[in-house]
Parts: C-alpha cells; structure tokens; sequence
C-alpha cells in the first residue's frame, strides 16, 4: 500500500479545532491541519499537506460526515503531483498566503 | 501477584538487527556512541527501523509509505531483557496457563485477556504473537492501552478468522503502566493461544502523531531516503535535548526555497539548531556565532560533518526537519534525508572525515 496522491486541505481558523478531532477520530493522528495562513482580506485560514490514497478522498465526500466544517474544506488532490507546486497553486488559487516567522528572533 | 509467561520475542519486524554501514563501507556511526553517548542516528535505508504510525504498529515495508516512527540506530537496535509483567485482566473469557496463555471467549461479541506491564523509563516493544481457532466470522488483534482510564497507546489491525498473526506496538518512554490485550470479537468459544514480549528498545526515537506531518519513504537508485515536503513535514524526539558540546553529520538534498531547518533543539534564549533560514544550512548562526556554515544548491546533494562546542545545553525537546517552539512548527525542510546522525560530544578531525564520508555513502546508488 502506498500513497501517491498530493493532497493540501485548506480551512477557514473558526473550523480548523473541529476538523482535527474528526481527522483524528478517523485514525490520522492530532493537529493535522497546522500550518497558519492568512487570506487577503486577513482572515486567519489553516493548511496541510499530506501524500493520500484513494480511501482518504472516498471519506471526504462520504455522506455520513457531510456537514458545515467538510462544506467549509478546500482539498487539492493531484495523483503524482508535487507536493510543492500543489501547495503553492493551491494557496495562490484561494488567495491564501503563509504566515512567515522570522527563524532568528 | 501472579508472574506473567511473558515469551521471549519470535520473529517480526521488531526483531531484526541492525543492517549498519552501507555498501562499501567498513566504517559504522555505532563507534561515535560505543562510551554510552547521548545522541541520533537515523537511517532510513533501513526498513527495520521505520514504522508508518507512531505507534509502531505498521511496519514500513516499501517506499511510498509514510513514516511516522523512526529508530534511532545509535545503539544498534538491541533490545534489552523483557519487562516483567504484573498482572491479568480478562474480560468474557476464561483463562488456561500453560507455557503460553489460552483464552477462551465465552462472550457471544467482544473478548479479551490483557497483561499488565508497569512503567518503563525507556522505550519497548510490544511482540504480540497467537493463534486463533473456532473463530470463523470474527476477528481478534493486538491492542495496548493505559491503565488509567482507558485510553489507548496503540490498536493493531483486525485480523479475520482463524490464524496465526503477530503485531508489534511501540511504547514511548515514560509511558505509564500499560495493558496489552489480545482482543477477540466473534462468537463465544472462539479461543486464543498468545504470548507477549515487552523488550525495551533504548534510543532518541522520533515519531510524527499527525498523518499529514510524516515524511514519505522514497527510492531512487536503490537508495531510500525520507521526502520532506517543506510544508508541514517533520519528527520530534520526546524527551531528549543537545548539549553544550556536540557534533552532527547530514547526508540530504533540498528542493525547495523554503527554510533549511534539520534539527533544532529549543533554548530559553537561543535555539540550538543545525539549519536556517532559506538556501543554507547554518549550525547556530546566531547569536552563539560558531562559524559554520555551507551554501546549499537547490536540487544537488550535500553533506556535512562538523563540531560544535560551548553553546547553552538544549531545554526543550529536539524537532528534526523544522523548527518547534512546542506549540508552533515553522520552516519546514523540503526535499531528502538519506541519513542524520547528532551526538553530544566533540569528535575529533578524523571522525569528522570519516562521518562525512559515511554520510556521502548513504546517496551512492545500490
């Protein structure tokens, strides 16, 4: 079993906690959705990438965890993609960029 | 108090030794830590040393699978004697002790018969191994889980029928006392022949808890090598900290313009770190000052060896692949790690060349 497909998730911040507990309730571990972005009207939003399969995209869409935080998620799946550019197209298409830190404070 | 047969471990993926130099070489980083040194060494050519959960329950067995715990190799991956067990729980069955423990189900669904296995300061693993029969239609597998309340360290997966399985699950040091259960869900009579072995496995091993922060083993060449993806990728260490004094070696390639951070441990003031900011990788560029630094070409592999002494002592637990405060992750790594190693302590010039020259052994294709 291997994971071939590049897949970024984006979230608005006010159902980003919501999010983790489904994806870790379904057996993805904590706090997946961990990187701070911010939209250009200064909207606080949260993203991840992660390498996926098949099954993983087949959950997105099943209807029995359908409701407002899944309506809320933006999902960029691209099989063999680059993890890289699929991330980088994906912020720019939603408008999204990362909230830098200076590595040297 | 009833003493447990806890077996001595049969073969699975948490016993194999350690494949040590690549090949070529004669020389093995197991040397840097022969004085019981405190430190790293990851190898993700080895299959034996990576797990896809942080538990510890999936073997990686190919690449294009994630990696969510990785063994530090620095001890050569020998396990110590197994943990006695304290204790039997059972619940829907009935219990024979022979030189194994033989449960049999007389619930009509859910069954299980756990050991109770006390805390351990170091990391071990859990060898499950049994054998089911009259168990047509139902499942049983291995599960760990605290002893209070009853949260779970690690589930393993079910497996159908009659058979014979065995599953390995990780247990982080300092875990508090644990139950490892062999767990059936069928009809009752079903019955189940099992030993466990809880033998500790010493070492600064580093897990990712969340699906999306788990590098992906890759493999080119016949080299594997872990792919970060520069974005939210990287491992933590639990409980350990560089020191004052201390040295490193690095076999990687970056490929992406984002931050170069391949391990960093925490200070109140100043953060330990071997990495920086974009297209370079700096060891403690500032404020400590030590000198060192080494241009990165995007898309080429580089390696270093290097010593650093005098800086403050580590407070915080080392990330490997970006910088943590403990609460944020930022400047995430991306491209590839054939092999990393750290100690806390100086080697000498001639270790050095002798480390560098192991780590460029790491990237020469099978």
């Amino acid at each position: 079993m291997t994971y071939t497909i590049s897949c970024v998730l984006l979230i608005p911040s006010q159902h980003r906690a919501a999010l983790n507990v489904l994806a870790d309730s379904l057996g993805y571990g904590p706090d997946n959705l961990s990187v701070r972005l911010v939209k250009a009207d200064g909207a606080a939003w949260f993203g991840c990438h992660t390498w996926c399969e098949q099954a993983f995209l087949d959950q997105l869409v099943d209807p029995q965890y359908q409701g407002e935080v899944l309506s809320a998620l933006i999902v960029s799946a691209v099989p063999g993609g680059d993890a890289s550019a699929n991330w980088t197209n994906s912020l720019e298409a939603n408008g999204l960029s990362p909230l830098e830190e200076d590595p040297d404070p | 108090m009833i003493t447990l047969p806890i077996a001595s471990a049969l073969s699975s993926a948490a016993t194999r030794e350690v494949s040590n130099p690549p090949r070529g070489s004669a020389y093995s980083p197991l040397k840097l830590f022969n004085a019981g040194e405190q430190g790293f060494w990851f190898d993700p050519n080895d299959l034996s040393t990576l797990f896809q959960d942080s538990a510890g329950t999936t073997p990686v067995t190919a690449a294009g699978q994630p990696v969510g715990l990785m063994l530090d190799k620095r001890l050569g991956l020998i396990k110590g004697k197994d943990i006695a067990g304290t204790g039997i729980e059972r619940s829907g069955g009935s219990l024979v002790r022979n030189s194994f423990l033989d449960f049999t189900s007389t619930a009509t669904s859910f069954a299980y018969l756990a050991l109770s296995i006390p805390v351990s300061p170091v990391p071990y693993i859990l060898v499950f191994n049994w054998k089911t029969t009259n168990n047509a239609g139902g499942t049983s597998r291995a599960f760990v889980w605290n002893e209070a309340g009853f949260t779970v360290l690690g589930l393993g997966v079910a497996r159908g029928g009659d058979g014979s399985f065995i599953e390995t699950i990780y247990v982080p040091a300092g875990a508090a006392s644990i139950r490892a259960a062999v767990q059936l869900n069928g009809a009752a009579g079903a019955n189940c022949k099992f030993t466990v072995s809880a033998r500790s496995m010493p070492g600064n091993h580093a897990t990712q808890p969340s699906q999306a922060g788990r590098p992906i083993l890759r493999e080119e060449n016949g080299v594997r090598y872990l792919e970060l993806d520069g974005i939210d990728d990287g491992m933590l260490i639990a409980g350990y900290r560089a020191d004052v004094n201390w040295s490193s070696g690095v076999a990687a390639r970056k490929s992406s313009s984002g931050g170069a951070f391949l391990f960093e441990s925490p200070v109140t003031a100043a953060n330990i770190y071997m990495g920086s900011g974009n297209n370079s990788v700096a060891v403690n560029a500032a404020p400590q000052n030590n000198g060192f630094s080494k241009a990165i070409a995007l898309n080429a592999d580089f390696t270093y060896a290097v010593s650093i002494t005098g800086d403050n002592a580590g407070t915080g637990d080392m990330s490997l692949f970006c910088r943590y405060d403990g609460t944020n992750r930022s400047f995430y790594f991306g491209g590839r790690v054939y092999g990393m190693l750290q100690a806390n302590k100086i080697m000498t010039p001639e270790q050095l060349v002798q480390v560098d020259k192991f780590m460029s052994g790491t990237m020469a294709p099978r």
